[in-house]
C-alpha cells in the first residue's frame, strides 16, 4: 500500500504546493493587473505564440523603464485553446480573484461571448479580434478592438475589386471563403450589404471549417460560379491550404486576404501558390522601418534573439502600448471606468508607427479605417498601396 | 462488531448505509454545500457548479457504459441536445426554466431512444462509431440551423427566475444545480436495486446470456440509452443556465471523451466512481491552469512552455492514476476505507 501511494502523495501535495504558491499574491498596491488570453495549443496557435511573446516583452520593456505612472504592470495569464468556455472561466477569474483593470482578449468567438459580462463588470477589453460587432459604443461600450476592424477590412476588399475590374460589359464576380466560426463569420453579413451598394456581384460564399486539412471540395463548389475574386477570412495556419489547393485545381479566381490571414509566412507556407495574392497589412510586418522597430528589435535581441517573429509579435506589442498609454492617462487611481475614458480620449495615437495612428471616441470605437494592400510577388511580400474606407457610421456595430 | 458484510434480512440487504456515521457524513456534506456559496469565491463557485454539471452527465454514461457495457462517444451530442433545448424552450417558446429543462431532458432522451437503436446490433466497438454518427448529425444541425440556435454566433439563455429572483450569478446557480444533483445521484442508486438495474447489469456481463434468461434485450438497451439520455438533457440543462451562452464549440468530441474519461477514472459501474472521476476531471486543468499562472508570475518569459506542457502533464496524470488503479478512484477509495474499517486484517 505504502508503494502505491508514496508517489501518488508526493505528486499531490507537489501540485498542491504550486498551486497554494500562485494563491498566496503579493497583494502590493503597486502592481497594475492585466488579464491575458491567450491561444498557444488552438487552431491560432501560430499567432498566440508570437502574440503572447509580444505582450511579455512589451509589458517586460516597461516595467523596466518604470512602468505606468510608477507601478509595474503585471499580465495574469491564460491559455485557453480558441475554446470560448474556456475563456469565460478564465474571465471570470480574472474579475473575481485577480482584480484587473484591463483585459488583452483574443479570440473572436470569446470576445463576442463575453460582451454582456465585460459591459457589466465595466472592465475595459482590448481585444485581438477585429470583429465589426465590437466597434459600437452604444452596444459595447467597454469593447476596443486593437486594430482596423472586420467589416471596414471587407469593405476594402469590396472597393479594391471594384477599383481593378475593367470589364465594363458584367458586374465583377466575388465569393467569400470563411471559416466556421464567429471570427470567420464576423464581416460576412456587412460584406454582403456593401456587395449590393457597390455593384459588385456575389456569387458564392463557402464555409471552411476552423481547422482546415483539405479545401479541395468547396474550392470545386466555388468553381461552377467562377468568381474573379475571393475573399478570406480565415488565420495564417490555413490560408495556405485554400491557396495551394486553389493552385492545384487551377483556378483563376484571385484571392485577397484579411489581416489575420497573411503575413510574413505565407509566402514559405503556400509556395507558388501565394504568387498574386493580396492581403491587408493592419500591423508592422518584422523588419519594416517603422519608428517602433528599432526598440522591438532591440529587445528581442537582447532577450531571445535565436527565434523569428512574425506580425503577430508586433501586435502583442501593439496592444501592451496601448494599454499602457491609456492606463497612464487614466492617473493615479485607475479603475475599469477611467481607463475606458482615457482611451477614448486617443486621438490620432502614435503607436510608434507599428499602425497607423489610433482614435477612438465615445461614438466610435474603429481604432483606424486605414490599412495597406499588400500583395506576394516573387516569394515576397510587397507593400502596393495605402487604402482606407470611409468612417460612416452605417457600419459601426455590424 | 460486525465484520465484513453481515445481512440478517433482505430489508437489511437493501440498506443504501448501515450504520448511522455515513448518514451523519452525509447530512453535513449537506449542510456544508448549503453554506458554501456565502465563502466562496466565484471562480470557485465555477468550477463547483461545473463539478456538479459534470457529476449528472458522469452518472448518466456511467449507467450506459458501466452499468450496460454500452459503449457510447455520443454523449456530447446529448449535453448538447440538452443545453440547446433548454435554451430554445426558454428564448424562443418562453417557457421557465423548471418546465424548460425537464421537458429539455425529454426530448434528449428521444434523442437517446432512436440514436440507441444501432445497440440492438452493435456491440463495442461498432457501436461506438455508431454513435459517433449521433455526434456529428447533432453537431451539424446546431451550427447550421443558425435560425433556432444562432449556429456559431452563441445562443443566450436568459437566467433562470425563482420567484422573481434572477439565477444570474454562480452562487444563485449552485443551488440550483445541486438541487439536482442530490437526487440524480439518489435515483441512480435505487435504480440499481430495482430489476431494471440488475438487468442492465445481466445485460452489461454476458448479454446473450440475460436475453435467455429472459431479460428483453431491446427493452432493456433502449431503456438504457433513454435514461442515460435523460441525465444528459439535465446536465445540459443546467450548463445552458450555469454560462448563459451557448456554444457548438462547447459541445465537441474532446467533451465526450472528457466524460468518458471521468467514468473509467472514477470506476467503471460505481455511483462514487462517477462523481470522484467528475471532481477528478474539472479540477485538474484547474489545479494545472492555477501552477501555470502563478509559475509565470515568476517566469513570464517561460509563458509559452508553460501552458503548452500543461495538456502533456493532463495526460501524463491520467495515465498515472489508471496505471496505479485501473479500476478507478473509487477503488482506491474503497481501498482506504476498508484499511480503516478493517485493521489490522485487511481482507
Amino acid at each position: 500500500m505504502r508503494r502505491v501511494y508514496g508517489p501518488l502523495a508526493r505528486f499531490v501535495l507537489v501540485g498542491l504546493l504550486a498551486a497554494s504558491v500562485g494563491a498566496a499574491p503579493a497583494e502590493a498596491q503597486n502592481v497594475i493587473k492585466l488579464g491575458n488570453l491567450v491561444d498557444l495549443t488552438g487552431p491560432t496557435s501560430d499567432q498566440g505564440k508570437d502574440i503572447a511573446q509580444g505582450r511579455t516583452d512589451a509589458v517586460q520593456y516597461i516595467n523596466e523603464r518604470g512602468g505606468v505612472n510608477g507601478k509595474k504592470l503585471e499580465l495574469v495569464s491564460v491559455e485557453y485553446g480558441f475554446q470560448p468556455p474556456r475563456a469565460v472561466a478564465a474571465y471570470k477569474k480574472f474579475v473575481e480573484e485577480d482584480k484587473v483593470l484591463l483585459v488583452l482578449g483574443y479570440g473572436t468567438p470569446d470576445t463576442e461571448a463575453l460582451r454582456p459580462y465585460i459591459t457589466k463588470d465595466k472592465i475595459p477589453y482590448l481585444s485581438g479580434s477585429y470583429s465589426g460587432h465590437l466597434t459600437d459604443p452604444r452596444q459595447t461600450p467597454y469593447n476596443f478592438p486593437g486594430g482596423i476592424d472586420y467589416t471596414s477590412q471587407i469593405r476594402i476588399f469590396l472597393n479594391y475589386v471594384k477599383e481593378t475590374w475593367k470589364d465594363a460589359s458584367r458586374n465583377p464576380r466575388v465569393a467569400f471563403i470563411y471559416a466556421d466560426n464567429a471570427y470567420g463569420r464576423a464581416p460576412i453579413e456587412s460584406g454582403r450589404a456593401y456587395a449590393k451598394e457597390v455593384g459588385v456581384d456575389l456569387v458564392d460564399e463557402e464555409i471552411i471549417p476552423t481547422i482546415l486539412t483539405d479545401a479541395t471540395s468547396q474550392l470545386l463548389t466555388m468553381k461552377k460560379k467562377d468568381p474573379d475574386f475571393a475573399y478570406i477570412n480565415t488565420n495564417t495556419q490555413w490560408v495556405p491550404v485554400v491557396l495551394k489547393d486553389s493552385y492545384k485545381l487551377g483556378l483563376k479566381t484571385k484571392y485577397v486576404v484579411n489581416n489575420y490571414g497573411l503575413d510574413e509566412r505565407t509566402p514559405s507556407l503556400a509556395g507558388p501558390a501565394a504568387e498574386g495574392v493580396v492581403g491587408i497589412q493592419d500591423v508592422a510586418y518584422w523588419g519594416d522601418s517603422v519608428p517602433g522597430m528599432k526598440i522591438l528589435m532591440e529587445f528581442h535581441q537582447k532577450h531571445h534573439g535565436t527565434d523569428t517573429h512574425a506580425s503577430p509579435y508586433m501586435r502583442g506589442w501593439l496592444w501592451v502600448i496601448v494599454a499602457a498609454e491609456a492606463i497612464k492617462r487614466a492617473g493615479n487611481n485607475p479603475t475599469g471606468e477611467s481607463i475606458k475614458n482615457a482611451l477614448e480620449s486617443f486621438k490620432e495615437f502614435d503607436t510608434w508607427g507599428i499602425t497607423p495612428p489610433f482614435t477612438y471616441t465615445n461614438e466610435d470605437h474603429r481604432p483606424t479605417n486605414r490599412a495597406r494592400l499588400v500583395m506576394i510577388q516573387g516569394s515576397k511580400i510587397v507593400p502596393m498601396r495605402e487604402v482606407s474606407v470611409d468612417r460612416s457610421m452605417k457600419w459601426i456595430g455590424k | 462488531m460486525k465484520c465484513g458484510g453481515f445481512r440478517v434480512s433482505y430489508r437489511a440487504d437493501e440498506r443504501i448505509f448501515d450504520t448511522i456515521l455515513p448518514i451523519v457524513g452525509v447530512v453535513a456534506l449537506l449542510a456544508v454545500l448549503c453554506v458554501v456559496p456565502r465563502f466562496a469565491t466565484t471562480y470557485w463557485l465555477d468550477v463547483l457548479n461545473r463539478i456538479g454539471i459534470a457529476i449528472i452527465g458522469a452518472l448518466g454514461l456511467n449507467i450506459l457504459i458501466g452499468y450496460t457495457g454500452q459503449i457510447s462517444i455520443g454523449h456530447a451530442a446529448f449535453l448538447a441536445v440538452g443545453a440547446y433545448s433548454t435554451g430554445i424552450l426558454e428564448v424562443n417558446v418562453g417557457l421557465p426554466f423548471y418546465l424548460a429543462i425537464p421537458l429539455a431532458a425529454v426530448i434528449t432522451s428521444g434523442f437517446g431512444l432512436i440514436f440507441g437503436i444501432p445497440s440492438l446490433r452493435l456491440r463495442g466497438l461498432y457501436l461506438a462509431i455508431a454513435t459517433l454518427a449521433a455526434h456529428f448529425i447533432t453537431t451539424f444541425v446546431i451550427v447550421h440551423w443558425e435560425s433556432t440556435t444562432k449556429g456559431v454566433l452563441g445562443l443566450m439563455v436568459p437566467p433562470a427566475t425563482v420567484f422573481g429572483l434572477p439565477l444570474d450569478s454562480d452562487a444563485r446557480v449552485f443551488y440550483l444545480i445541486f438541487a439536482l444533483v442530490a437526487p440524480a445521484i439518489l435515483f441512480t442508486k435505487n435504480l440499481f436495486r430495482t430489476k431494471v438495474g440488475r438487468a442492465f447489469i445481466a445485460i452489461r456481463d454476458r448479454d446473450v446470456a440475460a436475453s435467455v434468461m429472459g431479460v428483453n434485450l431491446l427493452r432493456y438497451k433502449l431503456l438504457a440509452f433513454v435514461i442515460s439520455s435523460f441525465y444528459a438533457g439535465v446536465a445540459g440543462g443546467l450548463m445552458a443556465h450555469h454560462s448563459r451562452i451557448l456554444f457548438p464549440d462547447s459541445f465537441t468530441l474532446l467533451v465526450a471523451i472528457d466524460y468518458l474519461a471521468m467514468i473509467i477514472i472514477g470506476g467503471l459501474g460505481s455511483i462514487l466512481g462517477s462523481i470522484f472521476g467528475a471532481v477528478f476531471m474539472t479540477v485538474l486543468p484547474e489545479v494545472l491552469k492555477l501552477t501555470a499562472t502563478s509559475l509565470t508570475g515568476v517566469y513570464p518569459q517561460a509563458f509559452g512552455l508553460i501552458a503548452s506542457t500543461r495538456d502533456v502533464v493532463f495526460g501524463l496524470a491520467v495515465i498515472f492514476f489508471l496505471m496505479y488503479e485501473p479500476q478507478g478512484l473509487a477503488r482506491i477509495w474503497v481501498r482506504i476505507r476498508s484499511y480503516w474499517q478493517l485493521w489490522p486484517y485487511s481482507y
